[in-house]
């Protein structure tokens, strides 16, 4: 309870900061906005990762999402989670881009190679071999995500790696929460059907 | 509280968020135990799900920041740019409009004469349209209109006439202003955005 509680207060702390960094921001100070940039950088540039699998076009994106974010800042509504005005405009950018190149991607296909056993993952320090096995499982989840549809794969991510909740994610995506909580479901198991030979007892 | 298979298929996801109240969960949990199908179907996706939960952050290199700085900097000189150009086309704009309400206020005494030339065009114009297909029925409809407009503006006289011609080119003036204005909004902004 009393984690919930500190847990509720940094959230709270968090929003005020980000109302003043806002506010500051649309004044034209930049050291403000710098700080938003810094806030978020991590997350933003994650979930690009996680949308389009390739390291620099990631960066090139979250970038991006930035630029527009500042653009933005006049009609930014400072009672609206920062995050969702940065996940809307990275999902909408990701989409776009996955839209217009897709087909010159490198498709993502299942080989032998991904045909690993079952791998518990270790809770205490791991020795070098299962750090292998841990490395070569994540490639496996990352490949598995990739293979999941753009539009399951994009609240997924939000959900289950950034951690938004559901009100954000529906805020971000412009949709109603019984779409967005569906779709996560979907996302699951469409998840759930790539990872078949990783999560099968 | 029984549940059947289909059901707790249906719960699982609610499960997974803790969505459950406390006498459903109990149901679920009890179905969960005596069914092997349902307890292996709802551990995959349960860990499925934990999988996911462990894929690291992907860290920024270390010029991010100042990379995005760089970039709004530069989108903000454009933008400047673009307003400034914005600006000529609409100080061009009020120039010749301001410039044709002098013209014609200083010579009412044409205005008969004007109507009635430009009234023949608008006329050929309904005419051409006609010939030219459903393309140009706008043109054809917007002449139509004009051509009423004088009609009406004549039977007023002189001053009348000179009254409305001017407050028709002011109209449109403010209607030229406000279509590129909304025409520059569109492209900077796009239509995808919405509220960002």
């Amino acid at each position: 309870m009393l984690y919930i509680q500190s847990s509720m207060n940094e959230q709270y702390d968090n929003a005020e900061l980000d109302i003043t960094l806002i506010e500051q921001s649309k004044t034209g100070n930049e050291t403000a906005f710098e700080t938003i940039v810094d806030r978020y950088r991590r997350r933003v540039l994650t979930y690009c990762h996680r949308m389009v699998r390739h390291e620099s076009l990631a960066e090139d994106l979250a970038q991006e999402v930035f630029v527009r974010f500042y653009q933005a800042l006049p009609r930014i509504d400072t009672r609206k989670a920062v995050v969702s005005y940065l996940f809307r405009i990275a999902h909408n950018r990701c989409l776009d881009w996955l839209r217009t190149r897709r087909p010159q991607m490198q498709t993502l296909t299942r080989t032998e190679d991904d045909d690993q056993p079952t791998v518990q993952l270790p809770d205490a320090r791991p020795t070098p071999e299962e750090e292998v096995l841990r490395g070569e499982l994540l490639e496996a989840v990352e490949k598995a995500l990739a293979a999941v549809p753009p539009r399951y794969r994009s609240v997924l991510v939000m959900r289950h790696v950034e951690e938004l909740s559901y009100e954000e994610i529906a805020e971000a995506l412009g949709l109603p929460m019984g779409t967005v909580k569906a779709r996560i479901h979907r996302g699951r198991e469409k998840l759930q059907q790539e990872l078949r030979d990783f999560v099968n007892l | 509280m029984r549940v059947r298979c289909s059901r707790f298929r249906r719960w699982s996801r609610f499960a997974i968020d803790g969505e459950l109240s406390a006498k459903e969960r109990e149901a679920f949990e009890r179905h969960r135990l005596v069914c092997g199908d349902c307890r292996v179907e709802f551990e995959r996706l349960l860990r499925a799900v934990n999988l996911l939960a462990r894929l690291p952050s992907v860290e920024s290199g270390a010029s991010f920041t100042a990379n995005v700085m760089a970039r709004v900097n530069r989108a903000r000189q454009a933008q400047g740019e673009e307003a400034r150009r914005k600006a000529s086309w609409v100080t061009v704009t009020m120039v010749v409009a301001a410039s044709a309400c002098v013209v014609v206020g200083w010579s009412e005494w044409m205005l008969p004469a004007i109507v009635s030339t430009m009234s023949d065009g608008l006329v050929m114009l309904v005419k051409g349209s006609r010939v030219l297909g459903p393309s140009l029925t706008l043109i054809g409809a917007l002449s139509a209109l004009l051509r009423a407009f004088f009609e009406t503006a004549l039977t007023l006289g002189r001053s009348g006439a000179s009254y409305a011609l001017y407050v028709y080119v002011l109209t449109l003036t403010i209607i030229l202003i406000a279509a590129s204005l909304t025409r520059n909004a569109r492209r900077r902004y796009g239509a995808s955005m919405l509220c960002v």
